[in-house]
């Protein structure tokens, strides 16, 4: 743990990916199949491929957490420690009442993207179809993770955490990436950004969870965002 | 239907690739679409009857499934991994021109988006849907495009992008190849692409799923 002069505080962590414990189901929903149920061989592959996972990812997260007074919001629009941040009117609602905020990041690490383009090389597609899901799904797992572990310590302080928030979500622009990445350490947990704001390694997730004693955490993301061609829209809600 | 194109047909939609393959588990140790297809083209079955009336109609058949909800992507993939062993047989039968391919599709991710799948897994369907694949990768500059498309039979453009930052660079994509190829239909796809961003755009159609494509293909009379 690290803390700045303004009173930020950078935390980070290696995950087992075991801890995490993602059921074959959760990875049958995200490849597509009604309540989880894939059939065979399918259920099988996903069993097997997620034994073989550990192998492959390596699993970190950490967030900075940024103290109350850092973060104002500006209707459609907030500032966090004086970087001004145009992330459209959902985001600007989901963070109302906030006024501290967490810019967080986890990922699968670069070796489970090799281990992905490796099926894809060898034109097996079902399986690297597959491993793709499950990196996707580990990404997430880690992601609420490390959610939680934000929600507990603001609680703590007597703080209530909104819905994680990420660029290319809810209407804020992917390119809002790199402002976002301007506030962790260089190559932060590995993660690099091409110009066009994708996460190397791609299976990374980033965002930001707004702090304060008055928010609210809506019980379902998907719910407040009204982007029609989201997949994680048409994997969950639509179901 | 001949029996044997009638096996070959389900061995594809059920994603039997071999002997070998362990799946389908009630299909354990039968010939699959690669034995069935090389012992079909022995018996004398021509071979664009083996592609017409067999793999086709397996990649078909899943195809109606996935778009009724009843399969999904791992069932069209499988299905493809199948029909691509099968067409393994009817090789010298392409070269020789005796069959001939629906067309040529040509596939990449455009500049500056360095996501792969969605666009592997169309350019899969897509060849296992009797198409030429010529996959250009990923970030792939409209110039490549154009380096790509002089020559090939029936050319037919499939642009992929995954990113709302990438955008930009598939609309460049479309206009350069439409200034220099306006015959040349170009078809859009990606988690941030939409159907009237295709049409502002200048793109000859958008589909989320590989087997849109392949339908509305098919409906052309391609």
């Amino acid at each position: 743990m690290r803390e700045d002069p303004i009173g930020s505080r950078l935390e980070e962590f290696r995950l087992d990916v075991a801890a995490l414990d993602l059921r074959p189901a959760r990875v049958a929903a995200a490849a597509g199949y009604p309540g989880g149920h894939a059939p065979e061989p399918f259920a099988h592959m996903i069993r097997e491929t997620l034994e073989a996972v550990a192998a492959h990812a390596d699993v970190r997260a950490g967030f900075r957490l940024f103290p109350p007074g850092a973060l104002t919001l500006e209707d459609r629009a907030f500032r966090l420690a004086g970087v001004g941040f145009e992330a459209g009117a959902i985001i600007g609602r989901s963070l109302r009442g906030s006024t501290a905020a967490a810019v967080f990041a986890a990922t699968v690490g670069r070796a489970y993207d090799d281990w992905i383009r490796a099926h894809f090389d060898r034109n097996d597609l079902v399986r690297g179809f597959l491993i793709d899901a499950i990196g996707s799904e580990i990404a997430e797992a880690a992601a609420e993770w490390l959610d939680a572990q934000i929600v507990a310590g603001a609680a703590a302080r007597g703080l209530a955490a909104t819905n994680r928030l990420s660029p290319g979500y809810c209407g804020w622009c992917v390119a809002e990436q790199h402002k976002l990445f301007g506030f962790l350490p260089e190559r932060f947990l590995g993660i690099t950004l091409t110009a066009t704001s994708m996460m190397i390694p791609l299976k990374s997730v980033s965002g930001v969870v707004g702090l304060g004693s008055a928010v609210e955490r809506g019980d379902y993301p998907c719910r407040m965002c009204d982007l029609g061609h989201c997949y994680r829209r048409r994997a969950e809600f639509e179901e | 239907m001949n029996d044997i194109l009638q096996r070959i047909a389900t061995a594809v939609e059920r994603g039997k690739t071999d002997r070998d393959a362990p799946y389908p588990p009630d299909l354990r140790g039968e010939e699959g679409a690669a034995e069935l297809t090389a012992r079909a083209l022995q018996q004398g079955i021509p071979p664009e009857r083996v592609l017409a009336d067999a793999l086709v109609q397996g990649m078909q058949a899943v195809g109606d499934r996935f778009e009724r909800g009843q399969a999904f992507l791992p069932d069209l993939l499988i299905a493809a991994r199948a029909m691509t062993a099968a067409m393994a047989h009817l090789r010298p039968a392409f070269e020789s021109g005796a069959v001939q391919h629906r067309g040529t599709f040509v596939v990449g991710t455009v500049a500056g988006d360095l996501h792969d799948i969605g666009k592997r897994i169309v350019a899969m369907v897509m060849e296992g849907n009797g198409w030429k694949v010529v996959d250009l990768g990923i970030n792939v500059p409209a110039a490549r495009f154009l380096e790509a498309i002089p020559g090939q039979d029936r050319c037919v453009v499939g642009l992929s992008a995954l990113l709302t930052t990438t955008m930009p660079a598939m609309e460049n994509t479309v206009r350069t190849i439409k200034a220099q190829h306006p015959e040349v239909p170009v078809f859009v796809g990606g988690a941030p692409v939409t159907a009237e961003f295709g049409a502002r755009i200048g793109a000859d159609g958008y589909f989320p799923n590989p087997q849109g494509l392949v339908r509305h293909l098919g409906r052309r009379g391609v």
